[in-house]
């Protein structure tokens, strides 16, 4: 599924001009590591985290978009960070369990490559 | 202290896991030899300054004859036969092993006979190692992958600059670290800038994406485990060496209380603040034991802490892209 794709269906807006690519798998978490543990490569992240740390994790494991759900305001050293790493940002309104909703019904996998 | 038994015992219960291990992989090597012609007393004496309890015994072909044991020694002091060639005292019916036998075997042997030691020889008879309970407690400890120095003899590891690495033997001071990185635990949101760098470097050395994406998260956990825990600052030092990825992240602040608890995943003494911030789940030490080949902590209250990482490429995963 591309990125613009995943945008519109959650009604998000990218932090910073990225462009576009192609998404297979997704995952969520609020711990870091947990994400370190579970990430795989290109995967996107649903979290409810707005920190710089977060964006770093990420980029450790290789992560390929990052969704900020429930409407936080992302500081803009976060979205430095994820700009410095090329890592794409969105942030939506969404709640973290309707974000992840709407992309299983979507069909991206999760990390275990399930999808029912 | 542990009985031999209850030694032998949990080499039985353990040895299921590596039994494709073989002998070459943990023979103590080169091993200490003498000659059959020469006195006894030579045998006694080289026992009494190396701290052996038996050595094998060559022909003038470098062929195993026998093995010369205390037990022999004192069998000779009571018949006065010290000056005797040690071939006159020694014992011949040795077990030997072959550098290509499992682990599995080798237990058996020890269970079998009752014997201190093996010595190993290659095809022409020639000592080319020795095996005693000693090298498989040292291989089961360093095949469980972590490894933690509880007692005295931290003290002399702990607040030492460099040490010798303990997984590999290998020797740090000697060694010029090929990246390093100073932890400044002042700032929280810099955590993991080591980990990040480090992997920078790694991919520019031409290492491949898996292997790295490995030492990057393991780095990381240990990285702001000094941030979060330490209270104090850092070093991430890393050496490469025999295909060995050496990362050894240590710091000067309180210590861990207790390592096995710090093991457990899900344990956690981080606080409050620093859990909304994503950290404290509890699976720092889990993670880096998950993605290091090898790893080992040395800590103690209030003496800092140094966790050494090791990787190498596995199967299916080549250390260089």
């Amino acid at each position: 599924m591309l990125l613009s794709e995943i945008v519109k269906l959650i009604d998000g807006k990218k932090l910073w001009d990225f462009e576009n690519r192609d998404c297979k798998i997704a995952g969520a978490s609020d711990m870091l590591s947990e994400l370190l543990a579970l990430a795989k490569e290109n995967m996107v992240l649903i979290t409810g985290l707005c920190t710089p740390q977060m964006v770093k994790t990420a980029d450790i494991v290789g992560v390929g978009a990052i969704i900020v759900v429930r409407g936080r305001q992302v500081p803009e050293v976060t979205v430095q960070t994820a700009k410095d790493m090329k890592i794409p940002i969105v942030s939506t309104s969404l709640t973290m369990y309707t974000t992840c909703g709407k992309l299983f019904c979507a069909g991206l996998e999760d990390v275990h490559g399930i999808r029912k | 202290m542990i009985e031999m038994e209850k030694v032998d015992d949990l080499i039985k219960r353990v040895q299921f896991y590596f039994r494709e291990v073989a002998v070459e992989e943990f023979m103590t090597s080169p091993v200490f030899t003498i000659r059959q012609e020469q006195a006894t007393v030579r045998a006694k004496e080289a026992m009494r300054l190396r701290r052996f309890s038996g050595i094998p015994v060559v022909n003038e072909k470098e062929q195993l004859v026998g093995i010369i044991s205390i037990e022999d020694i004192i069998h000779a002091l009571e018949n006065g036969d010290l000056n005797a060639p040690i071939s006159q005292n020694m014992t011949r019916n040795v077990v030997t092993l072959s550098k290509k036998e499992l682990i599995v075997d080798v237990a058996k042997k020890f269970e079998l006979h009752g014997f201190g030691r093996f010595p190993v020889i290659d095809e022409k008879k020639r000592v080319i190692g020795i095996v005693t309970q000693h090298d498989l407690i040292t291989l089961l400890l360093s095949k469980l992958s972590i490894l933690y120095v509880h007692d005295a003899r931290r003290e002399s590891f702990v607040h030492v600059e460099n040490y010798r690495s303990i997984p590999t033997g290998i020797n740090l001071k000697e060694e010029i670290s090929e990246f390093q990185f100073s932890i400044d635990y002042m700032d929280v949101s810099l955590a993991g800038t080591g980990a990040s760098e480090l992997k920078k470097f790694l991919l520019s050395k031409g290492f491949s994406p898996e292997f790295v994406k490995r030492v990057a998260i393991a780095t990381y956990e240990a990285e702001t485990n000094v941030v979060i825990h330490s209270g104090s600052t850092g070093i991430i030092n890393v050496y490469f060496k025999y295909g060995v990825l050496i990362v050894r992240v240590e710091d000067y602040g309180k210590g861990i209380e207790d390592v096995d608890m710090a093991m457990r995943e899900g344990y956690s003494t981080a606080p409050d603040y620093i859990r909304e911030m994503g950290f404290g789940a509890g699976m720092g030490l889990a993670n880096i034991k998950r993605c290091a080949d090898k790893m080992m902590i040395i800590s103690e209250p209030g003496k800092g802490v140094v966790v050494e990482m090791n990787f190498w490429g596995h199967e299916n995963e080549s250390i260089r892209s």
